[in-house]
């Protein structure tokens, strides 16, 4: 039975486009604090740079680590735009100045492309790497286009109001947005279904005997490298748009990071991993940030451990949980709890251990105490100290414990999984 | 079958060499195929016949002599350009697109000799020609009943099938088979002898192979290859015959083959 | 004249220190196939290491601890996590190396917070190694340590070499000798060598590569936390150290070429110079090529500086992906 997210030669289901639609369509009314307005703009510009990203390196194999020139230069020439229209200079419906923002994607993307695609592999990373920080520091050089440190602004409210839309509030912002991600998610999902997009797929896995069925790999790549700028420097252009400023940040190596982060994070083995992960990137950002310091510290340690132990990424994980649930989970309830309470003992230990030395360090001004998981705790008291060691021990000894019991238990999962049918990943 | 005087051949090489290093693997090639005609390459290991496929193929330039496809010099072309002049080929090592599906790998051979080149706004399930040459093929290959599963999981003879389909899947009328059946069972060759001459009927043939039995089912012509130089070039007959080719490869060879 | 010959030996030291840090990492690349995308994080590592040690032990044995802590971590990450996700290909042991760069980079600033460290060489190693003097009409004149402050006075200009960083590039000979010493001279060395370009054969001869590619990945990082001992005592021990040379090795190592150490040498050794000249001329682009532009012109070479390695790397990569002195891909 062709998976749902399988795309040879069958009609996808309709019935996820349709709800995804109707959220989307829904949540700006739902949601309608300018809190939440500004959480899925950035959600669905998030969306739409992750996806891109993920089309050189989950569907391209192409490891990318400047992913923001692309975004960022789109994002440029969208708010030097909207300043020449809040100028008088230009007129344009406000609502096309993300497609400026694609044309400059693609136009950076065709040319730089051109070079990075040459190469494949670790060469190709390492040009996309060195291209990076030459447009960065290039940058830097030009105030007048760049704004030097202090970036670029203008004002999204210009000209005469379309059809009564003016785009001052983020509501409307947020529909625009809404729009952009519904119809950007749609091409690219085609775009996996059409010649270049399955012999993009071809040449990651096999460049060799692509070429030996006619297609040169570079230039698929090529093609496919202008494709994501497009993409990518809309999501610029929209961002350009919802904050009305761009900053040095936006080409830097930093925003490159995070969307290679998140993309893996997500899952670049699926279509929709790098939803997941736009999600994951805008929640971490929103709220994981306000919550503790060390949230790069567990960001990095997730991004290892999914690199090392789950390639899938979370949306991988998702679907294997789906598929588990809907067979032989009984399997596994025997080793549940102790794996479980093992994993979030050791867990919630080792966070302790990790918020208090960062209080310790950075929040000395705040005082010896602080609130975690509800409790309080005391930097300057052993008791804290000692009751977080042992969480961490307890822990790992349960899933020390626990663990050749759930292996054995998992690979009888996998096996009766697998005789169940192939996995559902987007080839 | 040789190519008949004045017409023009549809593979040729001319004082092919190649040297690697201060190695000479191959020593001044000459050698002639007539369209529809089917040669064997034979000749021990080390004797240059990968390397006589790269040559032709693409993936490496030679360092003297020609190899012409049709009458035109495709030497030091890329692989695809080669392709798309109409020259294919097999690799002696299964060299698939593992993840997709039979269908998918078939039509990923069709897409180019179909017109479809780097077309990202047409989807492929639209495309009633891609699918139905597919579809085809698939039948033609035998290997309907696994036409969703991915290419990774298909048995060795099946895969090797599929290396086949995608090597004819354009159309190309100039194969180049490397060691189609290797690590085939007896009764699986026989059946790939039959499916090999099936696909390929009216186009120019040129493989490699170690099972003389194949090469005497299919070859027109043998072509012997022995330390980077030709030794011969005749009928299946006439090659067994030849005493120098007896000496230097066919003797222990010939002696454990049954005679047909 | 004399400022030209300082800034000649401070381009050199620099130099030095740059091959200390690249050349475990072509070692790495040319063994293994990994771009240690960590790398200078473990120079970072090494200088914090060194820190930590130095306070209660002193700086000669933190010299000689930090290099063989952090080199013992690196091993461990070889065996526990490149060796995992090396059958999966290039692109994940990228992404396992460039995700250990961030944990490096946050467990350091966990530990030792944000802002800089006090790490510096024992006062043996401060002040001027020696002095360049142009006094006014006795020409250029040598002096060693400090010169009294009178000679320095007036007209005449003092151009003092520091001793850390003559330390620094002594230490990194040094250190290349010896690493050079075991390659070029001892059993394993050459296991290493036969390695690098006929992995399989030497596994057939039996040896364990694995355990080779433990030891190298341990001595290429050892390499660079000896280089963050005597950088950050140097230089500046903070945790943004490693993304200031970060790219800078990738371009040491692209521009002389991979698996080559020599061409490591020459390629950081021009780096040093062309970062620590550029950096110090003030001159616009017009006065040194009159043709260029208005816009392109009035930039000066020091504003120029940070570009120009990205733009070598890029060029370099395009045009002759080997390098200067790598032999080019099968």
């Amino acid at each position: 039975m062709p998976h749902r997210t399988d795309l040879t030669g069958c009609r996808p289901p309709t019935w996820p486009w349709v709800w995804a639609t109707l959220a989307v369509l829904l949540a700006p009314l739902v949601f309608d604090s300018s809190l939440s307005a500004t959480l899925l703009s950035q959600f669905g510009i998030a969306v739409i740079a992750c996806l891109s990203y993920n089309l050189l390196l989950g569907q391209g194999g192409m490891l990318s680590f400047g992913h923001a020139v692309y975004t960022g230069l789109g994002a440029y020439l969208a708010i030097h735009t909207l300043g020449a229209m809040n100028r008088g200079v230009l007129l344009l419906p406000v609502s096309c100045i993300p497609l400026v923002g694609g044309l400059a994607g693609l136009a950076s993307a065709g040319v730089l492309g051109y070079l990075a695609t040459r190469k494949s592999g670790t060469v190709f990373a390492m040009i996309t790497l060195g291209l990076a920080e030459l447009v960065a520091a290039v940058a830097l050089m030009f105030p007048a286009v760049f704004g030097g440190e202090a970036g670029v602004s203008a004002n999204r409210v210009t000209g005469a109001p379309v059809l009564g839309i003016d785009f001052a509030s983020g509501r409307q912002m947020a529909y625009l947005v809404a729009a952009y991600t519904l119809v950007s998610v749609g091409a690219l999902y085609a775009f996996t279904a059409t010649p270049l997009g399955r012999m993009l797929n071809a040449v990651r896995d096999n460049p060799q005997r692509a070429a030996f069925i006619g297609y040169d790999p570079q230039r698929v790549r090529h093609i496919a490298f202008a494709i994501s700028g497009f993409f990518a420097g809309v999501a610029g252009g929209l961002a350009a748009l919802a904050f009305e400023f761009v900053g040095p940040e936006a080409l830097g190596a930093a925003r490159s990071g995070t969307y290679l982060v998140f993309t893996v994070l997500g899952g670049t083995t699926f279509f929709f991993g790098p939803v997941v992960g736009a999600a994951l990137m805008v929640l971490s950002q929103a709220l994981l940030s306000e919550l503790t310091r060390a949230w790069l510290l567990y960001l990095g340690l997730a991004f290892l451990f999914t690199v090392l132990l789950v390639p899938g990424g979370l949306a991988g994980l998702l679907v294997q949980l789906r598929r588990v649930l809907q067979g032989p989970w009984p399997l596994l309830l025997p080793v549940l709890p102790g794996m479980l309470l093992g994993g979030l003992l050791a867990g919630a230990g080792a966070a302790a251990v990790v918020e208090m030395v960062y209080h310790r360090q950075l929040e000395v001004a705040l005082g010896p105490q602080l609130v975690f998981l509800g409790l309080q705790l005391d930097v300057t008291q052993p008791a804290s100290w000692a009751g977080a060691g042992a969480a961490l021990l307890v822990g790992l000894a349960l899933i020390a414990s626990a663990r050749p019991a759930a292996l054995r238990r998992w690979a009888q999962v996998r096996q009766t999984l697998a005789q169940a049918g192939t996995d559902g990943e987007r080839r | 079958m040789a190519p008949m005087p004045g017409s023009v051949p549809a593979l040729e090489m001319r004082a092919l060499r190649m040297r690697f290093g201060r190695t000479d693997i191959l020593r001044g090639v000459d050698l002639s195929l007539a369209a529809g005609e089917r040669m064997a390459l034979i000749g021990p290991n080390g004797a240059g016949k990968s390397t006589l496929f790269n040559l032709a193929s693409g993936s490496i330039t030679p360092t003297g002599g020609a190899v012409l496809l049709h009458g035109h010099r495709i030497d030091g072309l890329p692989p695809f350009e080669i392709y798309r002049r109409g020259l294919s080929r097999s690799f002696q090592i299964t060299s698939l697109f593992p993840r997709m599906s039979v269908f998918d790998n078939l039509r990923c051979g069709v897409l180019w000799s179909l017109g479809y080149r780097y077309n990202f706004w047409k989807l492929l399930s639209r495309m009633d020609d891609a699918n139905s040459r597919t579809e085809v093929l698939l039948h033609q290959m035998g290997l309907e009943p696994w036409a969703r599963v991915p290419a990774m999981q298909l048995s060795y003879a099946r895969q090797r099938a599929l290396e086949i389909g995608i090597t004819i899947a354009g159309g190309a009328q100039v194969i180049l088979l490397d060691e189609p059946t290797a690590g085939m069972s007896r009764a699986e060759t026989t059946q790939f002898i039959a499916l090999i001459r099936q696909v390929t009927a009216g186009r120019t043939l040129l493989l490699v192979e170690h099972d003389m039995g194949v090469v005497f089912e299919l070859a027109d012509r043998v072509a012997v290859l022995v330390r980077g130089e030709l030794l011969a070039v005749d009928t299946p007959a006439g090659v067994r015959a030849d005493p120098q080719v007896r000496q230097a490869y066919l003797g222990a060879a010939y002696s454990q083959q049954r005679s047909p | 004249m004399a400022l030209a010959l300082v800034s000649l030996l401070n381009g050199l030291s620099y130099g030095l220190l740059l091959f200390l840090l690249s050349a475990g990492l072509t070692l790495i690349f040319s063994m293994m196939g990994v771009l240690n995308f960590a790398h200078a994080g473990f120079y970072m590592l090494g200088a914090y290491f060194g820190f930590a040690i130095a306070g209660p032990l002193g700086f000669w044995p933190a010299l000689v601890l930090s290099p063989v802590l952090v080199g013992l971590l690196g091993a461990l990450f070889e065996r526990w996590a490149l060796r995992r996700v090396h059958p999966m290909g290039h692109v994940p042991e990228l992404l396992a190396t460039f995700g250990l760069s961030i944990l490096l980079l946050e467990l350091v600033q966990l530990v030792w917070g944000r802002a800089p460290l006090d790490f510096s060489m024992p006062p043996g190693l401060q002040g001027a190694a020696f002095t360049l003097v142009h006094g006014a009409g006795t020409g250029l004149q040598w002096v060693a340590g400090n010169p009294p402050a009178s000679l320095c006075a007036g007209p005449a200009s003092c151009s003092p070499f520091p001793m850390n960083r003559l330390f620094m590039g002594l230490v990194a000979l040094l250190a290349l000798m010896a690493l050079w010493l075991m390659l070029a001279r001892t059993r394993i060395g050459l296991v290493i060598r036969a390695a690098q370009s006929q992995p399989h054969m030497v596994r057939a001869l039996g040896h364990d590569l694995p355990r080779i590619h433990m030891l190298v990945f341990g001595v290429g990082t050892g390499l660079a936390a000896l280089a963050g001992v005597v950088g950050g005592s140097t230089f500046v021990t903070e945790p943004s150290m490693a993304a200031g040379v970060g790219t800078i090795i990738f371009v040491v190592v692209v521009v002389g070429g991979v698996g080559s150490l020599g061409g490591a040498f020459l390629a950081s050794l021009l780096i040093g110079l062309l970062q620590t000249f550029a950096i110090g001329f003030d001159m616009p682009l017009r006065d040194l090529l009159p043709s260029t532009g208005n816009v392109l012109g009035r930039l000066t070479l020091s504003q120029l500086a940070p570009v120009l390695p990205y733009l070598l790397l890029v060029v370099m990569l395009v045009v002759r992906p080997q390098g200067l002195f790598g032999r080019p891909a099968p």
